[in-house]
């Protein structure tokens, strides 16, 4: 266990193990999928009941559960953030967003108003601008060049408050103050992967990482990204190359002429049976899914494996890793498999329990819900309520399933292709002072792109 | 005395020490022993705390101070003997200064969005809504009025208007009486729109919009008078430009705080809010003054602004606050009582439209 190493060249090197000293550390993930998925449904639950308050309290548990089960040397990772805190930087985030987006809506708004033509009310003409289409690119492009500042600065707050909270065997890690110089920068180099419509993006990725990862440390040991700007280039290519495929597979199938609705076969469509269409929609998902899905899993596996092999601590080489493309794809196909089956099965449920067995059925039990068909008014508030719910229900069901059954197991495969090269030196690094967070992980809270763990 | 082996990370460095821990029965002393012999530290058992959600087998130990890092990591079947002799283990220390402070900082969070919200986002829009030109506000208004009817009828491009020739001829001599000469460079338009309910509202730049339900439902020209006149006074008040700019600035807040601040359509928000929030209480005043003003000058009995919010609340009761026109124009007692006031029964008081013109606009939508 985590003593052999240590004893080799400490005082106490009388104790139990006499095997050679090793110059690398094993990693090892020890999460088990059923445990945390029900601790994600759970937590939700209570999340949903308490109207959005427990999710600080949900998220620390998750993340406790987490990085305790990596070890390094079998010494777990410890995370200490606690929901208060975190209750605490939302809070103090939203005094800041609150004033920020309320007025840089308005601001955006009156911009986007001026920029309308003039309409003169007698000729009932509207000008082409006054499309609410065209409008609404406009303000949610603006919107969005507001918001990337916001959400770059949050991101960077985060990942520093997380790291802040980290330990491993009781040294912190930490990440320099930097929010400011990462904004600026991040909002840059995302809008130059904008408007090269993500072919920038695997070069973004790298600027990123080498700019956090050499701001990062572990006690008074710094770490160092290596390698070229260009280096997460060949991760990428098959998931470029992968949406450029679906987006013209999707492209041809709506602009193919044959293919568009037309009224006669749509009548036909009426009596089709539900479960085979439900079938067919199964079997589309996963096919159109199987093409990306493999560039994110090459993205994922490949990128981590080169970062990690050109990623250094103190100037020497900190780990040697061997992840496979084809594992992660595994799992990856698994889990969009999985949360198919959840989707569809949950909707065979409903509609076998709605007694709904065709389209026309589904027609007649909407517009019944509705109250068109009869006179009796609009549906009563609980049936709205109850939707609302069952699609929350739906939607917590598939994002823990692919937490716990996908990125559990992915996450657990790259720890164990992982070795950390130069134990003995890594065990003399020590402790530093604790970094005050104040505002915790809460911009990114607010924002809401919290998403994974 | 109970002993076990574990091992002890002393919060300086980054080694891990094997150690012998001890302890005895009825003694607050957890010794830390190093197995050459020696004492490496003495905890406290009651000041033991154990990692909570911690997924390998037996437990990683800390002391309750947060700055202490030092820890124990003592593995499954010696934490089963240790773990009894450790009575506080699961306990969470949260100062009270901690606690008040969160406290603070969550009212400051409330405060500052009630502050957005009902003080600096209106001034703001108020000030905003005087810099647009009367035709930028039609542009405005046309495209939110757009909105609108999708999200109330489901259509677009005005096929929910009702275009009775008869009606409409009606309605426009209604408005050309109760308009003022100057109209400062807004055009105004009157249309009745095919839903079934009591409401009626005027968009950004002069379209006043009523539905077939309220004229259906009027009993008297002068309650239809009243409330044209009612919308009149909101649009040369600019009181929808500012509604549509305070709308954009609450439907940032409000993605804010259900955790949307990237999705969804900003200006059906932007419409949704429109017609929920209405008009502030003082904007509701000055069009009632205004209203009464025209129905004066014009000759109409005023009592029938006074007697429309008597429909709206016979119609929908205490539900009056929350559906059609009751909700962005609270029916109340005393505005109620300052229409009635202005009726002066010596005076004789004429309609606008003749019956068979009262008769064509009431069955607009028929
Ligand atoms: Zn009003």
């Amino acid at each position: 266990m985590a003593a052999s190493d240590a004893m080799a060249e400490g005082p106490a090197s009388s104790g139990a193990s006499d095997a050679p000293a090793p110059q690398s550390m094993t990693v090892a993930f020890a999460g088990r999928r059923l445990a945390l998925f029900w601790m994600l449904i759970w937590t939700a639950v209570v999340t949903v009941a308490t109207f959005g308050l427990y999710r600080f309290w949900a998220r620390t548990r998750v993340r406790r559960y987490i990085w305790s089960a990596g070890t390094a040397d079998g010494d777990p990772l410890e995370y200490n953030g606690s929901g208060l805190e975190k209750f605490m930087g939302f809070s103090i985030a939203v005094v800041i967003l609150a004033v920020y987006l309320a007025v840089a809506q308005i601001l955006v708004t009156f911009a986007g108003f001026s920029l309308l033509g003039e309409f003169d009310p007698a000729s009932r003409d509207t000008p082409v601008v006054n499309e609410p289409g065209v409008f609404d690119v406009l303000i949610w492009g603006s919107t969005l060049l507001l918001l990337l500042p916001a959400i770059t600065f949050a991101q960077y707050r985060a990942a520093r408050y997380t790291a802040a909270r980290t330990r491993w065997r009781g040294i912190r890690f930490a990440m320099d103050p930097a929010a400011g110089a990462y904004t600026w920068r991040a909002s840059f180099l995302w809008l130059c992967s904008i408007f090269t419509l993500g072919l920038f993006y695997p070069f973004q990725v790298m600027l990123l990482t080498r700019f956090r990862v050499n701001r990062l440390s572990f006690g008074t040991a710094r770490f160092r990204q290596a390698g070229p700007g260009y280096m997460l280039f060949r991760p990428y290519l098959p998931l470029l190359l992968g949406t450029v495929g679906v987006i013209a597979l999707l492209s041809s199938l709506i602009l193919l002429p044959g293919m568009s609705i037309q009224p006669g076969p749509l009548s036909d469509v009426d009596d089709f049976p539900i479960f085979a269409a439900l079938a067919i929609g199964f079997a589309l998902t996963v096919g159109i899914l199987l093409l990306p899905l493999f560039g994110f899993a090459h993205a994922r596996a490949h990128s981590f494996r080169r970062l990690m092999n050109a990623r250094q601590i103190e100037g020497r080489p900190f780990a040697h890793c061997t992840a496979r493309v084809w594992r992660v794809f595994g799992y990856y196909v698994t889990g969009v498999v999985l949360c198919c089956v959840v989707l569809f099965a949950f909707l065979a449920v409903v509609f076998g329990l709605a007694e709904i067995s065709t389209f026309e059925d589904v027609a007649a039990q909407f517009f019944e819900l509705l109250g068109v068909e009869e006179a009796a008014g609009p549906a009563p508030r609980w049936v709205f309520v109850a939707a609302a719910l069952l699609y929350l229900l739906l939607l917590l069901t598939v994002t823990s399933t692919w937490s716990a059954f996908v990125e559990l197991p992915t996450l657990a495969y790259l720890a164990r292709s992982t070795t950390i090269l130069h134990a003995a030196q890594i065990a003399t690094i020590s402790q530093r002072p604790e970094d005050q967070i104040a505002d915790a992980d809460g911009f990114a809270d607010a924002l809401d792109f919290g998403g994974g763990f | 005395m109970p002993s076990c082996r574990a091992w002890y990370f002393d919060g300086h460095t980054a080694q891990s020490q094997p150690v012998i821990l001890v302890w005895a029965p009825g003694a607050d002393a957890l010794k830390i022993v190093d197995p050459a012999g020696g004492d490496i530290a003495i905890w406290a058992l009651s000041d033991v705390r154990q990692q909570k959600n911690f997924v390998q087998d037996g437990a990683t130990l800390r002391r309750s101070d947060p700055q202490d890092l030092a820890r124990l990591r003592v593995h499954g079947a010696n934490w089963d003997a240790l773990a009894p002799a450790c009575p506080n283990r699961t306990k969470s220390d949260v100062p009270a200064r901690k606690k008040r402070q969160v406290a603070l900082w969550a009212a400051t969070a409330l405060a500052s969005v009630a502050a957005m919200i009902f003080f600096i986002v209106p001034a703001l829009a108020v000030t905003l809504a005087g810099l647009i030109s009367p035709a930028r506000e039609a542009g405005i208004g046309r495209m939110v009025e757009g909105q609108i009817e999708y999200i109330l009828n489901g259509t677009s491009g005005g096929q929910w208007v009702c275009r009775n020739p008869e009606g409409q001829a009606a309605f426009d001599k209604m408005l050309a009486a109760l308009a003022p000469k100057d109209t400062q460079g807004y055009t105004l338009s009157v249309q009745v729109v095919n839903i079934d309910e009591i409401n009626a509202f005027a968009l950004p730049g002069g379209q006043l919009t009523f539905f077939g339900g309220l004229l259906d439902r009027a009993q008297t020209q002068a309650q239809v008078a009243g409330v044209l006149a009612h919308e009149i006074g909101h649009v040369l008040e600019r009181h929808p430009m500012e509604g549509v700019l305070r709308s954009a600035g609450s439907a940032g807040i409000i993605s804010l705080l259900f955790g949307d601040a990237t999705g969804g359509t900003v200006v059906a928000i932007v419409a949704q809010q429109f017609l929920n929030a209405g008009h502030s209480r003082s904007a509701e005043w000055e069009s009632d003054r205004f209203a009464l003003d025209a129905m004066d000058r014009e000759g109409v009995d005023p009592s029938g602004l006074a007697g429309f919010f008597d429909l709206i609340l016979e119609e929908y009761g205490g539900a009056a606050a929350s559906d059609g026109w009751g909700a962005s124009h609270p029916p109340t007692q005393d505005r109620a009582q300052a229409a009635q006031a202005a009726f002066d029964p010596n005076r004789t008081y004429t309609d606008i439209l003749t019956p068979t013109e009262w008769q064509a606009l009431k069955a607009i939508c028929k």
